[in-house]
């Protein structure tokens, strides 16, 4: 690699960048990859678990970025743009590897009695937001609860409340509608508090 | 109109009273902000009368606060690298789709 060329690049004004990218600039291709590709993995592993689906799915991604970068209109920043692709890159992979039907979570109590009362418990989430920031033990313990959600249940939350995507665009990446959102992500975040509670017995 | 909307009007209580499963129904919408004023109004009304609902509300907002924690690092962090053979795996793919 040219290293001159890409010192050039970094120093690029981000609409600089796409213009050189949409022009079909090898170097600022081969840029966008070493600068974002780590990252997108990250986010792909999120999903799909497997290092090796991660790069697949990244594969894919930037495959669909180079076709369609003529059509990115920088109403977001690049990173988000390739969030976003990589996410449904991911989601992609997903509906063809494991065709599961849709996972319900329906191992939740009733958490209301026949007059619709909340049945009060004396489980507690007592892990502390300070401690997990600092802990990459107690970090590691999360995630694996939520690896352990049923699929969608997964998905919602990665999707909502970690990646910050609001319940439209969810319904639009998932294919599902608004409402299904809705009580699918509360399911969830129910789900995930419950093992939270246990976890600390 | 059921009996308990009629008392609350004839009490001069302007606020409907609901139960705690329908109040659950509204905590998405609560917490997105997406509640109508009128149904903002309901629900923090049963907040404020209902222990158990409240707790129940603080460690669900606990339990999100608590997995985006999870995933704190992730942007924190030195940046990952991205393996060599994958970066020429891309690269490639794009010299062949030209």
């Amino acid at each position: 690699m040219d290293l001159s060329r890409n010192i050039d690049i970094i120093d690029l004004p981000e609409d600089q960048l796409i213009e050189k990218l949409k022009n079909g600039d090898p170097a600022s291709f081969e840029f966008i990859v070493r600068e974002y590709g780590g990252y997108m993995l990250t986010i792909a592993k999120r999903y799909l678990g497997s290092e090796a689906d991660a790069q697949d799915a990244v594969q894919d991604a930037y495959a669909q970025a180079f076709r369609g970068i003529n059509n990115f209109q920088g109403r977001s920043s690049l990173k988000s743009w390739l969030h976003r692709i990589v996410v449904n890159a991911s989601l992609m992979k997903l509906r063809t590897y494991k065709r599961r039907p849709i996972d319900l979570i329906d191992d939740i109590p009733s958490l209301f009695d026949s007059n619709g009362k909340r049945i009060e418990t004396a489980a507690e989430v007592t892990l502390s937001i300070e401690e997990v920031a600092i802990d990459s033990r107690q970090r590691a313990l999360i995630r694996q609860q939520i690896d352990a959600l049923p699929e969608t249940a997964k998905n919602l939350l990665l999707l909502r409340d970690i990646e910050g995507y609001s319940t439209i665009e969810v319904s639009e990446l998932l294919g599902i509608s608004v409402s299904s959102v809705k009580t699918g992500l509360h399911r969830a975040r129910q789900a995930l508090k419950k093992k939270l509670e246990i976890q600390q017995r | 109109m059921n009996t308990d909307d009629s008392k609350n009007i004839m009490n001069g209580d302007s606020i409907p009273s609901i139960n705690c499963k329908s109040f659950d129904a509204f905590i998405v919408d609560y917490i997105d902000d997406n509640l109508k004023d009128e149904e903002k109004k309901i629900f923090i009304r049963h907040l404020i009368e209902c222990a158990p609902c409240k707790k129940y509300l603080e460690d669900y907002q606990n339990s999100i606060a608590l997995s985006e924690a999870a995933f704190s690092n992730d942007e924190k962090n030195p940046k990952k690298e991205i393996p060599e053979q994958l970066v020429s795996a891309i690269l490639a793919a794009r010299q062949s789709a030209k």
